[in-house]
C-alpha cells in the first residue's frame, strides 16, 4: 500500500463522515458536505394548516422523481412534522414533458385521504411544491390510477397543471 | 387531547372510555359479557382512544378476521356484514355502510390495534367503564361460533381464505381462546333462561341495541340533588344498562333515554325549586324505555358517570349569570353571579395587558358578551363560552395588573374579585355598573364618546342595580329596544326564551315602521342574530329585500363523496345538506329564488354545481363545507374565493363578517384561492365557505349539535342578505358619484355604517 493509496483511502474516509454528518443534520434547514445535493421536501405542519419544508441531503444521481416521491412518501423524519399523503399510496408512474411533471399515484391518494379544503391543499401541495423544487420542473399534473381527475376529494382543481404554492408554506419555513 | 369533557348527545360509556388516565392503562382489563379477555398485549391510548389488539377481541366476540401484512388491509367478517380497514385509514369499510374509527388502526409491537369503540359500534354491541375494577366492560350476543384471526402472507391465494374454525388451529390461538368462550358461552345460556320473557326486538330500530334477549332493567330510583357542590341527578337502576342522553332546545332541556327498562319509582314529575333546574318528568316512554327528561331554565353543559353499575349521576355545569363590574373608587369590584363555587384560574397577561380568568365546570348563561369600556382602568371585557365546559372572561386594562394582588371572596352565589385602582379617583363605572346578564349587551360603553352610553338590549330583572336612569333618557331610536321599566317590569320571572321573544316582538315592533330591512346597527344585529332561539326563517323574514335574487346554495360532496370525518360517525356530506337545507329557508322567507344542487345525500359533479350556477344566472352562488387538516388542530371559519367574477370578494367578504360572530368561531379570514374547482368553473359571484373543523376535538363536536348548524346557516343567510345590501349601497355611491352631489343624503347613508 503506497502513501497514494493511503491518502485516497483517508480522503474518503472524510467524505463519508462529511456526508454522514450532513445525513445526521438533514431536518435542519441547512445542508452541507461534499458530494450532495439538497432537496426539499414539504410535509404538513404539527400545529396549523400549512406546509413545512424539511431539507434533505442526497447524492447527486438520488435528485430524479422517483427517489424524492419516495422520501415524500415515507414521511418527515422529525415528529414535528405530519406526512400529508394518504399511507398506502404508490407512484405508478412519471413523465416528464418541457417543464410540466406529470405524476401518476395510486388510488389510496383519493381513497385514503381524509377529506376536508385544508387537508386537501396541504396533501397536493405537499406534493406540487416538493417537485416544482426539483431542476427543470416548473408545473405538476397530477393522476390518479392513470386517469385525469377533477379533484382529489372534491376541492382542489387536478384537471390542470399546478404550480408552486408560496402561501401554503409556513412563514420562516422557506428561505 | 381529549379529557373529562362531555359531547353533546355522546352515549355515556364514549365518555367514560375517553376519560381513561393513560397511567392506567396496563391494569385495564376487557370484558365480554362477565368473561375477562385474554389480551395478546395491553391497551393502548392513541389520541384519547382506547384501543386494544384485533386479534384479542375477534375469538370471543365471534367475529373473523383476515389480516394481510403485505398491505396491512384487514377484513372483518361479522353478523353485520363484511367490513376492510387498513392501518392509517379512519374508515372500517362494508357494503352497507362506513363505520368511522375516529383514530385510525395502527401496528404496536406486531399487533394490529384498533379502537375498541369502532368495534362496539360496528358489532352494535355496548360499551361501559367499570372505573372500580378498571375495566372496560362489552355486552353483546353470545356468539354461534368463535371467531378467527389469520395473518395472511401476499403469497397466500385468496381462494385459500380458510374458515374460522381452521383458522384459530393456525394461528394457535386455540389454547387462548376455547376456555373464556365456553364460559362466556354456560353464562349467557343461563341468563337467557332466566329471562325468558325479555323483549328483544322493539328498542332494538330506535337505539340500535343488539337483538338478542336481556332483562329490564329497573329504575328504582331518580333524585335531583343541589348542594355547594355541582348540582346532579342520580337515576337508581336494579342492574346496568346503557343510556342516551341529548340536550334539547325550546324549550331548553335534558332527554334521557334508559333502553331495556323499566320504571318502578312512584312519582312522575319532580318539582324543582333550582336557578337552572325547572322539574325532572319520568315516563316509560315505550314498552322498554324508561325516559327521563329534565326541563332546565337555562341550557347547560353536563356530564354523566356511572358512579357503579346500579347509579348514574348526571352532573349539571354551575352557570355564570353575569358580571358586574363597580368602581369603589381607585379600586374595581368584579362580581360574578353563579349557581354555586366555580374552580376558576386567573392569570395576568402582558400585550395588551389583561386578566384572564377561565371558570371550569361552567356554563356562560346567555352568549356572552365583548364590549369597549370607558374607564380609566379598564379597556375592554370579553366573556365567553371558551370551550365547552369552560367559560372565559378576559378584562383589557390599561396597565399590567399583578394577580397576586387581587382580592378574591368566593361565596354561594358568585365571586367577588377586587382589583386595587391604578389611575386616579374616579372612573366612568360607578353609575354604569351592569356589564353583562346572560341576555346580551346591557351597557355599551362607548370609549370616543364617554358621556353617551348606548343601550342596545333590555335588562332583566336579575342584574338591574342603580341604573343611572340618566343613561336612559335619551337612547339611540335604533338601537333601544323599549325603555328599562317597561322591559323590565314585563320580564320579571320569565324564562330566557320568553325573555328573549319579548325583546325581540319590541325590536320588530320599533322597526315595524321602517322600510325594507334592517336598520339596526352592526353590533345590534349580531346580538340579533345570536340569540340562542331564533330561527332560520325569522332572521329571513327580518331581513327581507332579496325579492328577485336567484341564488344557487350548494350543499358540498354527496352519495360516495363523503367528505371529511366528523365525529361520531357523521360525514361532512350530511353537515353540508342540514347547513344548507336551513340556508335555503332562511333566503327563501327573506324573498329570494333558491336553487339547490343537491336536496338528498346523491352524487353531483362539480360541473354540474357550477353549470347549475351558470345556467341560471345566479346573483350568488355559495358551496357550504366543513373543513379538515392533517394536524387536527386547526379550527375556525373561513371563506374563499376567486376574481372570477367581480363581486366575489364582496360576496365573501360579507358572508365571513356575519358568519363566524353568530357561530363564535375563530376567524380565519376570507382567502383567494385560484385551484378550487368549484371557483374556477362559475362565472357568477362565488363563494366557498368552510364553516368550521370537524376533525378538531371541541370544534368537530360542537357542529354536531343543532344549534352550531342553525347559527351557521343563519349567519350565511345574513351574510348573502348582507351582501346584496352592501352591492346597493356601491350602486348608490356611484350613482351619487356621477350626479350632483347631495351632502345631506351622502352624510347619513355613512352615518348608518
Amino acid at each position: 500500500m503506497n502513501r497514494r493509496t493511503i491518502g485516497f483511502v483517508a480522503l474518503g474516509l472524510i467524505l463519508a463522515v462529511l456526508w454522514f454528518w450532513s445525513g445526521m443534520h438533514s431536518g435542519k434547514s441547512e445542508v452541507t458536505g461534499v458530494n450532495t445535493r439538497a432537496v426539499s421536501l414539504y410535509f404538513g405542519a404539527a400545529t396549523s394548516e400549512l406546509l413545512v419544508r424539511e431539507q434533505r441531503a442526497v447524492s447527486p444521481e438520488e435528485v430524479g422523481v422517483p427517489y424524492v416521491t419516495e422520501l415524500l412518501l415515507a414521511g418527515p423524519t422529525t415528529s414535528e412534522y405530519l406526512s400529508v399523503i394518504p399511507p398506502g399510496t404508490k407512484l405508478l408512474d412519471w413523465n416528464m414533458q418541457n417543464d410540466t411533471l406529470t405524476l401518476d399515484f395510486s388510488g389510496e391518494l383519493a381513497d385514503g385521504h381524509p377529506g376536508g379544503s385544508s387537508a386537501e391543499l396541504q396533501t397536493v401541495f405537499s406534493i406540487v411544491n416538493t417537485m416544482t423544487e426539483l431542476p427543470g420542473v416548473k408545473r405538476v399534473q397530477l393522476l390518479i390510477a392513470g386517469r385525469n381527475v377533477d379533484t382529489l376529494v372534491g376541492h382542489v382543481d387536478l384537471s390542470v397543471p399546478l404550480e408552486f404554492a408560496a402561501e401554503m408554506v409556513e412563514a420562516g419555513t422557506t428561505q | 387531547m381529549v379529557r373529562r369533557r362531555i359531547r353533546w348527545g355522546i352515549l355515556m360509556a364514549a365518555f367514560l372510555v375517553f376519560s381513561l388516565s393513560t397511567a392506567a392503562l396496563a391494569s385495564i382489563s376487557v370484558v365480554y359479557n362477565d368473561t375477562a379477555l385474554r389480551l395478546v398485549a395491553p391497551p393502548a391510548i392513541v389520541e384519547g382512544r382506547v384501543m386494544v389488539p384485533l386479534e384479542s377481541l375477534a375469538e370471543p366476540l365471534g367475529f373473523s378476521v383476515v389480516l394481510d401484512r403485505q398491505t396491512d388491509v384487514f377484513t372483518i367478517s361479522s353478523p353485520r356484514g363484511e367490513f376492510t380497514g387498513q392501518v392509517g385509514s379512519t374508515k372500517l369499510v362494508g357494503q352497507a355502510r362506513v363505520v368511522a374509527t375516529g383514530t385510525a388502526p395502527q401496528m404496536i409491537d406486531g399487533h394490529m390495534y384498533v379502537p375498541v369503540q369502532a368495534i362496539v359500534n360496528l358489532l352494535g354491541i355496548r360499551l361501559a367503564w367499570d372505573g372500580g375494577a378498571k375495566s372496560l366492560k362489552l355486552r353483546g350476543p353470545v356468539p354461534d361460533q368463535p371467531g378467527s384471526f389469520l395473518i395472511r402472507d401476499a403469497v397466500a391465494p385468496r381462494e385459500d381464505e380458510p374458515t374460522g374454525a381452521q383458522v384459530a388451529d393456525e394461528v394457535g390461538g386455540q389454547e387462548n381462546v376455547s376456555e373464556p368462550v365456553s364460559e362466556s358461552d354456560g353464562d349467557g345460556a343461563e341468563k337467557v333462561q332466566a329471562f325468558p320473557q325479555a323483549p328483544s326486538s322493539t328498542a332494538e330500530g330506535h337505539l340500535g341495541w343488539p337483538d338478542f334477549p336481556m332483562p329490564l332493567s329497573q329504575v328504582e330510583q331518580v333524585s335531583f340533588i343541589r348542594d355547594n357542590a355541582k348540582a346532579r341527578l342520580e337515576i337508581n337502576v336494579d342492574q346496568f344498562s346503557g343510556l342516551s342522553i341529548n340536550l334539547l332546545q325550546s324549550p331548553p332541556r335534558l332527554v334521557i333515554d334508559i333502553p331495556r327498562s323499566q320504571l318502578v319509582v312512584e312519582y312522575e314529575t319532580l318539582e324543582v325549586e333550582d336557578p337552572v333546574v325547572r322539574s325532572v318528568r319520568m315516563s316509560q316512554y315505550q314498552s322498554d324505555m324508561v325516559r327521563v327528561v329534565v326541563d332546565l331554565r337555562w341550557m347547560t353543559g353536563y356530564e354523566v358517570k356511572w358512579e357503579t353499575e346500579q347509579k348514574v349521576v348526571i352532573y349539571l355545569n354551575q352557570l355564570l349569570g353575569g358580571v358586574r363590574l363597580t368602581r369603589m373608587g381607585s379600586a374595581l369590584s368584579l362580581f360574578f353571579e353563579a349557581t354555586g363555587e366555580i374552580p376558576y384560574e386567573l392569570r395576568s397577561l402582558r400585550e395588551p395587558d389583561r386578566l384572564v380568568i377561565d371558570f371550569a365546570g361552567a356554563t356562560l348563561r346567555g352568549e356572552g358578551v365583548e364590549a369597549r369600556i370607558a374607564d380609566e382602568m379598564v379597556e375592554a371585557i370579553r366573556f365567553s363560552q371558551f370551550q365547552r365546559d369552560k367559560v372565559r372572561f378576559v378584562m383589557e386594562t390599561k396597565a399590567a395588573i399583578d394577580a397576586e394582588r387581587l382580592e378574591r371572596k368566593p361565596s354561594a352565589d358568585g365571586l367577588q374579585l377586587l382589583v386595587p385602582g391604578l389611575h386616579g379617583e374616579t372612573g366612568w363605572l360607578e353609575a354604569r355598573e351592569v356589564i353583562y346578564d346572560g341576555t346580551g349587551y346591557l351597557g355599551d360603553y362607548v370609549s370616543d364618546a364617554a358621556d353617551s352610553a348606548r343601550w342596545e338590549a333590555s335588562p332583566s330583572e336579575a342584574f338591574v342595580i342603580d341604573v343611572d336612569s340618566e343613561l336612559l333618557a335619551e337612547p339611540d331610536p335604533a338601537d333601544a329596544v323599549g325603555s328599562e321599566d317597561e322591559v323590565g317590569q314585563e320580564l320579571v320571572g320569565q324564562p330566557a326564551g320568553e325573555l328573549q321573544e319579548a325583546s325581540e316582538e319590541s325590536t320588530e315592533a320599533t322597526n315595524a315602521d321602517e322600510a325594507d330591512g334592517v336598520d339596526l346597527s352592526d353590533e345590534a344585529l349580531m346580538a340579533w342574530l345570536s340569540q340562542p332561539e331564533i330561527s332560520v326563517e325569522a332572521v329571513g323574514e327580518r331581513l327581507k329585500g332579496l325579492d328577485g335574487k336567484t341564488i344557487v346554495i350548494d350543499p358540498g360532496h354527496g352519495g360516495p363523496e363523503v367528505g371529511a370525518a366528523g365525529r361520531e360517525g357523521v360525514w361532512e356530506k350530511d353537515l353540508n345538506l342540514a347547513v344548507a337545507a336551513l340556508v335555503e329557508r332562511g333566503l327563501t322567507a327573506a324573498g329570494a329564488e333558491v336553487y339547490m344542487t343537491r336536496v338528498a345525500d346523491t352524487l353531483v359533479s362539480l360541473a354540474q354545481r357550477s353549470d347549475l350556477a351558470n345556467s341560471k344566472a345566479a346573483d350568488a352562488f355559495i358551496s357550504i363545507h366543513f373543513n379538515a387538516s392533517y394536524s387536527k388542530q386547526a379550527t375556525g371559519t373561513e371563506t374563499l374565493y376567486r376574481d372570477n367574477h367581480g363581486d366575489s370578494a364582496l360576496l365573501g367578504a360579507a358572508i365571513q363578517s356575519r358568519l363566524y360572530p353568530v357561530v363564535g368561531t375563530v376567524n380565519r379570514g376570507i382567502k383567494v384561492r385560484d385551484d378550487l374547482y368549484i371557483l374556477r368553473h362559475s362565472q357568477v359571484p362565488t363563494a366557498l365557505v368552510e364553516v368550521g373543523f370537524l376533525d378538531h376535538p371541541e370544534e368537530g363536536a360542537r357542529f354536531l349539535t343543532g344549534d352550531a348548524q342553525r347559527r351557521a346557516a343563519i349567519g350565511i343567510t345574513a351574510g348573502i342578505h348582507h351582501f346584496f345590501e352592501l352591492l346597493e349601497q356601491v350602486a348608490q355611491l356611484e350613482a351619487e358619484s356621477h350626479a350632483p352631489p347631495e351632502t345631506d343624503q351622502l352624510t347619513e347613508q355613512e352615518a348608518v355604517q
